[in-house]
């Protein structure tokens, strides 16, 4: 078994294959786990089916995943069922830091989150860092929400082992002009569910939901149209940054 | 088919979702939405009351009369079916 620590919590890990232990080295560490994930065959096939499963729906060919690949979902799923009872859950969006300040963007598959995080970049320079460009892991704690980055980040590995706290949350749609409004909890919170690991398990699902609320008191959030100008990431880095920023 | 017992009531700003979980969230995708009052029949139909302990205690609860009672109660009834959640 090796160790990996992340957002907070020591995760054991004891794979049957390589390939997830080297996805997770940059957060090795020597120390006793807070919890431990193993995966056996069945799990594998589990998820093999789940992304067949997705592939139909989504009308795509069905790809032929190899175990490796199925066994760093199958992983980082058994983490995500975990979490919550850390007061921790996972969110699929591209999380990015920007002078200390984390800033997550949210949309369906396909919209643009990650070419608009790359606007930031753009705009940004030496300011922004990646959090995580695809599955972060956010905790809420008394002060904060808090996003941290994984080893689960998206097909270009864009992630630094940083955490920071989370200032807004920002779901994107297409748009020909960009514009940005500061949206309502209530009005935001069914596209965040859609975009939230939903555990399968009952207790941890509750407390997700739990998570959520506290959220939706500690972040700011917001609806960005937006096209792939450069101008799209200064309206939205300047609707929410800090003033002055 | 009754999914009620496999769902969870969260409340975000004064607004009330039942949202599947587990074997459920395979079946039904989606939240129901629904105000105050929803959310306490729907409380009630996961107790596992039938329309008319429903509209009973609806009547003692929230002091209205049984045609208002039935009628919201029969109103939201229609809406978890047409939902595929009853």
């Amino acid at each position: 078994m090796r160790v990996y620590r992340m957002a907070e919590r020591n995760i054991g890990i004891e794979a049957l294959h390589e390939r997830v232990h080297a996805r997770c080295a940059e957060y090795r560490v020597e120390a006793a786990p807070d919890f431990v994930v193993r995966t056996a065959p069945a799990d594998i096939d589990r998820e093999r089916e789940n992304s067949a499963r997705e592939d139909r729906l989504e009308g795509r060919p069905v790809v032929p995943w190899h175990d490796e690949y199925l066994e760093e979902l199958a992983v980082y799923r058994q983490i995500a069922e975990k979490m919550p009872a850390y007061d921790t859950f996972l969110f699929h969006g591209s999380a990015v830091a920007v002078d200390g300040w984390g800033y997550l963007f949210a949309a369906k598959s396909g919209t643009g989150k990650s070419t608009h995080a790359r606007l930031w970049q753009q705009l940004l320079g030496d300011r922004f860092t990646y959090v995580n460009d695809d599955k972060p892991l956010v905790r809420i704690t008394d002060q904060a929400a808090v996003v941290y980055g994984t080893p689960y980040d998206g097909k270009h590995h864009l992630s630094s082992n940083i955490a920071v706290p989370l200032r807004a949350l920002c779901l994107l749609q297409r748009g020909a002009e960009n514009s940005i409004r500061p949206i309502s909890a209530r009005e935001a919170f069914p596209r965040l569910m859609q975009q939230v690991y939903c555990p399968e398990d009952r207790e941890a699902f509750a407390r997700t939901m739990g998570l959520l609320q506290e959220l939706t008191r500690q972040v700011r959030f917001y609806e960005l149209s937006c096209n792939m100008d450069i101008e799209a990431a200064r309206v939205a880095f300047q609707a929410m940054a800090p003033s002055g920023s | 088919m009754n999914t009620l017992k496999d769902m969870i009531l969260t409340e975000i700003e004064g607004e009330w979702y039942a949202v599947p979980v587990g074997e459920a969230a395979k079946r039904f995708s989606g939240m129901i939405r629904m105000n105050k009052t929803g959310k306490r029949i729907f409380e009630l139909l996961m107790e596992g009351k039938d329309q008319d302990g429903v509209v009973k205690e609806l009547m003692e609860e929230y002091e209205v009369d049984e045609a208002t009672a039935r009628s919201n109660v029969g109103d939201f009834i229609g809406k978890l079916k047409g939902a595929g959640v009853l």
